[in-house]
């Protein structure tokens, strides 16, 4: 494995494909950068133009593209507020707050940071699982995944703030949102009032820029001024790499969950970031999360880059794409004359091997460039709010209208968006919304599966109860642990 | 002010990266005065109703470049996805919007062409509007666990396990399979909501499902290896329709019996009976006519002819062949006047009887009232 590990690497680094790697990279900070286009546009962008490549180029475009997505969809979601691409919903909830203090530079340096150190992990972790990758895949089966997608949701009460009936309430709402369109298992359109747009459910870019993105433009035209109330930018890039180097241990462990969860097909890598914000807010002690602690933004940027990995070992060894990124580089790899499932291993090994060195690569030569550009770009969180509306308005447009191109988007943008506002008037917590609707499909699919194949059953198997007693503890321990700690401080402990 | 330059040029440059999209909105550059001109295009739409990165996509993509070398002028072929609505909006809008002027085509696939031989209110297309201009098979084998203790499909009928058999949608490519289980009165549960023929495998690799099918190039890929390690048994090939109408072994698995063989062996005769009648009808146009591309019948004679002319050569083309064994899962094309009498003997065999019958077995078997749909 070591031996065609470096002959692997001696063909990534082939001067053409560095160069077509860089390219990919190029691509991918932009899309990544734009808000509203994400990792499936830059694909079906680079599509057309792999057909009939030599595997080894193409792959080193496509995957070097796919690989810094998640690093330049944070300006964004750092400096305005608004998603770079579906990946990266968590950072807002700390690193706008950051922005807002004129930290914005800080929290991308962390950010950019954990990006970088995430996606080496998750190409780690993508050699590491390749042995034995095929029974773990396997060992996943219909009512463990519908367990896991119960733990996700149950991640939704952590994230709810002081109200947790809202939060429920909130996180219900996503599953009635994700529930529009065709039932997974039985032909039955739900909610869709014989409109053709909604017979195949809203499409998750419309919903995360809609409920994230919306709400954020009407504030900015309403409290006239800038992003940063301060009038200038303290703190740079440096300090925010400090940031992340004294968390090393909350870097590690959101990356490895990201891969983890990248790994298990069918369960929506789309929530990583939540759930590794969930996670880190969850175990660390004395945190301000939601209010600009320079650790919510370093959890989940871990692990969104970290996925990338992950996603791939389900894609490459069994042709099961995990996300719509994964589903067009299928496409991608049929037009280069290729086909995922076992042969990955044995005849086509360099091939996969020299992707898990074109993720590592690319994570480390896109965060240095996107650290390159901090500077410059922070500054758009001085301009005043209402300039920058008309701008983002289109932007956002432009970017809904990409998931079908159908009028639909629009609208659908508008009206989840007008919900979006009510919630942040309201203060009710949109993370928990988002949750539900990208899981909602999933827990539906294997609760049907469960029962269907194994009757009540299922009930017994013992993975199934251990993730029932996690969630158990999850969802009671906190506030258990946190009377405790209270507690203790109360008697000056 | 510098910021502002700065916005504007990011805004471009996502109008730019939309604009670039295969899908971006350009209608044909079609003139009206053609028909006195003859056929002399040089830009051609291909509607494809899927997303991209998808089987259809990945075909239709593949035939743009061969096809256009076959066509007076060489016009490029330009792939625009309209995805959505299980490919039905994509083909609606085809038939309904786009010029009928010979420059616009597209690509369908089973599951563009299940809807509308289930007649769904949703469907506004027609078959009888349009012309196919080139068409491709795909095979499908069924196969077991090694723990049914059976050797092959002829000894389905001693079975004592219970068969779980895991699939997407009964309305979606499994509907043929789980035709062929009502004709062979296997009793198999079916167990649906999976996400796709991959998921379906794993399920059978975890013991979730112990009967399965994969078509042709995935069954190779990943079936062959299990059977040689003795971890699944073939048991029998959904087939192919030959010209005449009859159940014909696919020829990509000769030695494999289809399911009119296993019929025979387990019944003693002919499969016959309305079943039977369904079942081939739904083989023939999911998996003998999977992809098709196709013109507006009512485009300029002129355009058609040209057209038709390139898909006669390209099935000569030798280099073709070559390069395209891959998308094409080594099967043939057919000459377009053969795949013009499949579908015209498609159509014929559509009658109120079958559409009755399946939806009954939908209604019955798995709770789909098709009517509603």
């Amino acid at each position: 494995m070591i031996e065609s590990a470096i002959e692997a690497l001696s063909i990534v680094l082939d001067p053409s494909r560095i160069l077509f790697m860089c390219l990919g990279i190029g691509l991918g900070i932009v899309v990544g950068l734009l808000p509203g286009l994400g990792g499936t546009v830059g694909m079906s962008l680079l599509l057309p133009f792999v057909f009939g490549m030599d595997p080894f180029v193409g792959m080193a475009l496509l995957i070097g593209m796919v690989a810094v997505v998640h690093t330049g969809d944070t300006f964004p979601s750092v400096l305005l507020g608004i998603p770079g691409s579906s990946g990266s919903q968590a950072t807002i909830m700390d690193g706008f707050p950051l922005a807002k203090k004129g930290e914005a530079s800080r929290a991308m340096g962390a950010a950019l940071f954990c990006s970088m150190i995430g996606g080496v992990i998750g190409g780690v972790a993508l050699y590491l699982a390749i042995p034995m990758a095929a029974p773990l895949i396997t060992s996943f089966n219909s009512p463990v995944l519908f367990m896991l997608t119960m733990l996700g949701l149950s991640m939704a009460g952590l994230l709810a703030g002081d109200s947790p009936a809202k939060g429920a309430l909130s996180g219900l709402m996503g599953l009635m949102i994700g529930s529009i369109g065709s039932a997974p298992a039985i032909t039955e359109y739900r909610y869709t009032f014989d409109f053709l747009y909604l017979s195949n459910g809203l499409s998750l870019p419309v919903v995360a820029l809609a409920i994230f993105a919306f709400p954020i433009l009407i504030t900015m035209l309403t409290h006239k001024g800038s992003v940063a109330e301060a009038n200038h930018l303290k703190g740079g890039v440096l300090k925010g790499v400090g940031d992340a180097l004294k968390n090393k241990f909350l870097i590690m462990r959101s990356a490895v969950l990201g891969s983890l969860i990248g790994f298990i097909p069918g369960l929506g890598g789309s929530v990583v970031d939540w759930l590794a914000y969930g996670a880190g807010k969850k175990t660390i002690r004395n945190n301000q999360f939601g209010e600009g602690d320079i650790r919510g933004v370093i959890a989940p940027e871990s692990a969104n880059n970290a996925k990338e990995g992950g996603s791939l070992i389900p894609t490459l060894l069994f042709g099961i794409p995990g996300s719509g990124t994964t589903a067009i580089l299928l496409g991608g790899l049929i037009l280069m004359g290729l086909e995922a499932g076992p042969r990955m291993l044995t005849t086509d090994l360099s091939l996969t091997l020299s992707i898990v060195w074109t993720l590592v690569i690319a994570n480390i030569i896109g965060a240095i460039l996107c650290m390159t550009l901090v500077k410059p770009i922070a500054k758009l969180s001085l301009i005043p709010g209402e300039k920058l509306v008309p701008f983002l308005t289109i932007l956002l447009l432009i970017g809904a209208y990409q998931s079908n191109f159908a009028w639909g988007d629009i609208i659908a943008f508008i009206a989840i968006g007008l919900l979006g506002y009510i919630m942040t008037i309201l203060d009710w917590p949109r993370p928990p919304l988002l949750i539900g609707f990208v899981l909602a499909i999933s827990a539906e699919r294997y609760y049907w599966i469960s029962i269907e194949r194994y009757g009540w059953e299922w009930l017994s198997n013992p993975i199934v109860i251990s993730i029932g007693v996690l969630i158990v503890i999850l969802l009671t321990g906190g506030s258990i642990m946190k009377k405790i700690s209270n507690n203790l401080q109360r008697e000056g402990v | 002010m510098r910021k502002m330059y700065a916005l504007t040029l990011l805004l471009v440059l996502n109008l730019f990266l939309a604009g670039c999209q295969p899908l971006s909105i350009v209608s044909s550059i079609g003139t009206s005065s053609k028909e006195e001109q003859g056929y002399n295009e040089d830009l051609l739409t291909m509607v494809v109703p899927y997303g991209s990165g998808g089987g259809t996509d990945v075909f239709a993509r593949f035939m743009a470049a061969p096809l256009s070398n076959h066509i007076k002028n060489q016009p490029s072929i330009q792939v625009e996805n309209v995805p959505g609505g299980g490919s039905i909006t994509g083909t609606n809008e085809y038939v309904n919007s786009y010029d009928k002027d010979g420059t616009n085509l597209v690509t369908t696939s089973a599951s563009t062409h299940i809807p509308y031989l289930l007649n769904q209110s949703s469907v506004q297309y027609s078959f009888d509007e349009l012309t196919p201009l080139v068409g491709a098979p795909t095979g499908g084998v069924v196969y077991g666990s090694t723990d049914l203790n059976i050797q092959d499909g002829f000894d389905l009928g001693q079975v004592k396990e219970k068969l779980y058999y895991a699939g997407m949608s009964p309305t979606g490519l499994d509907l043929t399979t789980l035709l062929s289980f009502e004709v062979l009165e296997i009793d198999a549960k079916a167990v649906l909501g999976y996400e796709g023929r991959g998921p379906a495998r794993v399920a059978f690799e975890q013991g979730e499902s112990n009967i399965d099918f994969q078509t042709t190039t995935s069954y190779k890929q990943n079936i062959e290896p299990k059977v040689e390690n003795g971890k699944a048994v073939p048991l029998y090939s959904l087939g192919q329709i030959d010209e005449n109408g009859a159940v014909v072994r696919d020829p990509q698995f000769p030695d494999l019996p289809t399911v009119k063989e296993i019929y025979k062996e387990l019944h003693g005769s002919e499969p016959k009976g309305q079943a039977w009648e369904t079942y081939k009808h739904f083989l023939n146009a999911t998996y003998t006519l999977q992809k098709v591309i196709w013109v507006h019948k009512d485009a300029p004679e002129s355009a058609k002819e040209e057209l038709k002319k390139a898909a006669n050569q390209l099935m000569k083309d030798e280099q073709f062949q070559q390069k395209s064994s891959i998308i094409l899962e080594d099967y043939e094309i057919y000459s377009q006047a053969e795949l013009e009498k499949r579908i015209e003997n498609l159509e014929k065999n559509m009658n109120q009887e079958t559409i009755n019958w399946i939806y009954d077995f939908l209604l019955r078997e798995h709770g789909v009232d098709v009517r509603k749909l």
